[in-house]
């Protein structure tokens, strides 16, 4: 009995890296924990509304002398079957499905569904640092959109690179001299959790997210930040969720020239918004949005 | 016989006054305990109803109900379209006061919904919550619902930024941030409109001179670090970005890129309440008077005599017609914004002995807001200027409204006793530094102002969240000194994490408990405003 016994799980190849001075029965409850993690993927059917984003059981750091349980403490006797005590109750999540009475009817079974489709695309768009580590920010950007069905152009070409069927023409490892220039999102759903996958591109001149309708005024603001000092050209046409606050936010792009704005320019604050835009930015040309009184504002 | 049949009827009347004597006397002791100070709770708890009375009182509700359920029924049936309601609705979920609950929230504003929504949607059949919540409509006459007239949430700037110093504030900002992008899918309630915060996505400027200029560079690094998108700047490149800013005395500029912005608190709040009713959180219009306690003497607790302990297990509710009430509870939330220290002090937190004689160092300090409009101000490049001195101004929409103000110096301190608001501390204290700052607004107008109160923590102006040490149940969620408004969604999901979880699991707000009052360990913030 020791250490390398428990190190040999039987049925399921867990990788463990276990710190070199814990007591055997820490090492025990520290394998449960982390093979609790690893099954915990496999077991998401189960987990409905996860919420918590990081948990790191080995990062907690020891509770103060007062606040340590009972248990704990220097000196207390505790009986070895302690082992198989569970440090918490039951879980909640179990029972507030047991709990929960399941609409079966068909408007509930169709929000369920749309409901779940937009969390796996969510979770499709996921940022992947391996991706960005393996292939640089451009190259990795330029995979995760073309992909999913968007158009790249690099510094120094004109052809644009889309996706035919399920192949198309990238690179497949570290290459400097591939610069993303431009962006054509076409009919691909971005969403936001996706745009992080799209940072540090830092020649990026070119967007276009016309007809994307998850765009909003989140997304602007994050635009305004990643691209502030090289992005030229921003279509957001029919973008509806846009406000006249999003287009406001984008007074951080010093190298604007032209904005889009098709579809979306209906309201006078959206109208007012634009100028005002125009007036910090003497360089920047707005199309899509008429200005139905222009003859009496004053600039 | 008859003589018999007499003794019989003397004695058994003997006996149920000995009963009752003897009983009453036991419930008095129990609950109303007198102790050694003499700030003891004024009110006498209310008396318990007759549990016939109240069973009668019940099935007789009962009965109504099911009575006017079935003429409806009738009338619809029939066609006839019926205005006039034979029972007015009552104010309470079930009908009936809620005499007993799981989790009793004090405060109904931001922090208390926020908890009672987390709370909720965790365990939505499991637990019952009640929040207590004092002035819940503005106009007396019209039947408003759920319009707080002096609450800090809805008096709020409502700001939301990433530049703190310290790594829980920093992270429960993010959290905020990530909250209200996804409001839609967590705050939706079925028939009503999604919720909008409006949010207004500027981004903070905050300046600092040479003496702070070394702080800001710390802060910076340590927001870039946890994810936060900021990007510093030197005075020239200040003056580039933004013209109309005058950069006399100032070192170095952090201007928040991301995530940064302001927002409406109220609509917050609101979508904050309507979910929370939609999950079955019971609202009680109510002032929280006073606690009841339960010797305990079997309890043995580390840092309390044995023998002493007592629990604190109702909470004395004045409804708004005046009744005193009282509300049993599993746990209770302080969470009064600036008034918890009165709201602590009903549960003994300053009053008592050894762990119990610390206070709540949560006060109200009142705050001006004005609205200033200047014809030829700074136009849309224009973030939530933060000055070395502490005076701050945004936009507001986009017609030359600016929102500025200051908070006052310890000795100019305003008394808090009503909001009124004095417009000689724009003249002195605020306008002389906007323009020499800014020199645009050289000729401003102010157009209106209001004032509300900050949770002002005076121990070191970070909130206080997590339980007490004394009591098994009593949480505390306040003292957010300004900046509640954006930690609390986290704060929400903390303390449920605390209660439900039994310690903090995403964020880790060890740090920010009551427990470092005790250890007098100060948890400084170098940037608040």
């Amino acid at each position: 009995m020791g250490i390398e016994s428990f190190r040999r799980v039987p049925f399921i190849l867990i990788k463990i890296i276990i710190p070199e001075n814990m007591s055997c029965e820490k090492t025990m409850r520290y394998l449960i924990q982390c093979g609790h993690k690893q099954f915990l993927p496999y077991l998401k059917v189960l987990c409905t509304n996860r919420y918590c984003t990081e948990v790191k059981p080995e990062t907690k750091s020891n509770p103060t002398l007062w606040r340590k349980p009972w248990a704990h403490k220097e000196g207390e006797w505790f009986s070895m079957f302690r082992l198989f005590a569970p440090e918490k109750g039951g879980s909640l999540e179990v029972i507030r499905i047991l709990q929960n009475n399941i609409n079966f009817s068909p408007q509930a079974i169709q929000k369920w569904i749309k409901k779940t489709k937009r969390e796996a695309s969510i979770l499709d768009m996921k940022y992947i640092p391996e991706r960005h580590d393996i292939l640089g920010s451009n190259l990795a950007a330029a995979h995760f959109l073309v992909h999913r069905g968007a158009a790249i152009r690099f510094v120094g070409s004109t052809e644009w690179i889309k996706r035919q069927g399920d192949e198309y023409d990238l690179p497949n490892k570290y290459n400097p001299d591939y610069l993303v220039e431009a962006i054509d999102i076409l009919d691909m759903k971005l969403y936001y959790e996706g745009f992080q996958n799209m940072t540090n591109l830092s020649s990026l001149q070119w967007l276009s997210l016309q007809n994307c309708v998850e765009v909003d005024d989140w997304f602007l603001d994050k635009i305004s930040c990643e691209y502030q000092s090289s992005l030229e050209y921003l279509d957001i046409g029919n973008c509806v969720q846009v406000s006249h606050r999003g287009i406001s936010a984008l007074y951080r792009m010093s190298k604007l020239r032209t904005l889009k704005v098709h579809n979306i320019a209906n309201s006078q604050m959206f109208q007012l918004a634009c100028l005002m835009l125009e007036d910090i930015h003497p360089q920047l040309n707005i199309e899509g949005v008429t200005y139905l009184d222009s003859e009496n504002q004053s600039v | 016989m008859f003589i018999s049949t007499m003794f019989k009827a003397v004695n058994t009347f003997k006996c149920r006054k000995f009963i009752k004597v003897k009983f009453v006397n036991l419930y008095k002791n129990a609950c109303f305990c007198t102790n050694k100070s003499e700030v003891s709770s004024s009110y006498e708890p209310p008396k318990p109803e007759n549990p016939f009375k109240r069973t009668f009182r019940i099935l007789g509700n009962d009965m109504k109900t099911a009575k006017n359920k079935v003429q409806s029924f009738i009338t619809k049936v029939q066609g006839v379209r019926e205005v006039t309601n034979k029972v007015p609705k009552s104010p309470y979920r079930d009908g009936v006061f809620p005499e007993h609950c799981d989790i009793a929230i004090i405060g109904g504003g931001a922090m208390g919904s926020s908890i009672a929504y987390w709370l909720k949607q965790r365990a939505p059949n499991a637990i019952t919550v009640t929040v207590i919540e004092k002035d819940p409509s503005v106009n007396q006459n019209i039947v408003s619902w759920g319009q707080y007239v002096d609450a800090s949430t809805v008096l709020s700037v409502g700001g939301l930024r990433q530049q703190f110093s310290l790594e829980e504030n920093i992270r429960m900002s993010l959290f905020g941030a990530e909250f209200l992008r996804n409001i839609k899918q967590h705050l939706s309630v079925e028939g009503h409109d999604p919720p909008d915060v409006q949010f207004t996505p500027f981004g903070y400027l905050c300046l600092a001179s040479e003496e702070g200029a070394q702080q800001l560079e710390e802060n910076a690094n340590l927001q870039k670090k946890l994810g936060a998108k900021n990007e510093l700047l030197t005075p020239v490149k200040l003056k580039q970005k933004f013209p109309w800013i005058n950069t006399d005395g100032i070192a170095l500029g952090c201007h928040g890129l991301e995530n940064e912005g302001w927002f409406d608190p109220w609509s917050l709040l609101y979508a904050f309440k309507t979910k929370a009713l939609s999950l079955g959180v019971e609202y009680v219009d109510g002032e929280a008077v006073g606690f009841e306690f339960k010797k305990m003497p079997d309890m043995l607790t580390e840092g309390v005599e044995p023998g002493s302990y007592e629990a604190v297990e109702k909470v004395l509710v004045k409804t708004e017609s005046g009744e005193l009430r009282s509300i049993k509870f599993g746990f209770v939330i302080i969470a009064a914004g600036p008034h918890s220290a009165r709201v602590a002090k009903m549960a003994r937190i300053g009053t008592g002995e050894g762990m119990l004689s610390i206070p709540l160092p949560v006060e109200p300090r009142k705050r001006y807001v004005f609205c200033i409009n200047c014809k030829n101000g700074p136009g849309l490049n224009t973030p939530l200027t933060i000055d070395p001195s502490g005076a701050y101004f945004r936009r507001e929409g986009l017609a030359g409204n600016y929102i500025c103000g200051r908070s006052p110096l310890p000795e100019e301190e305003p008394s808090v006793d009503n909001l009124d608001v004095d417009y000689d501390f724009f003249d002195k204290n605020v306008w002389p530094i906007l323009a020499k700052r800014v020199p645009a607004f050289e000729s401003v107008k102010v157009k209106s102002a209001w004032s509300g109160y900050y949770e002002y923590n005076t121990y070191d102006e970070n909130g206080i969240v997590g339980p007490h040490p004394y009591y098994t149940n009593l949480y505390i969620a306040t003292g957010f000194s300004g900046h509640g408004i954006q930690h609390s969604p986290a704060v929400g999901r903390s303390v449920m994490e605390m209660i439900l979880d039994g310690d903090f699991e995403t964020i880790d707000l060890k740090r920010m408990s009551f427990d470092r009052l005790i250890t007098d360990t100060p948890l400084i913030e170098q940037n608040i405003f």
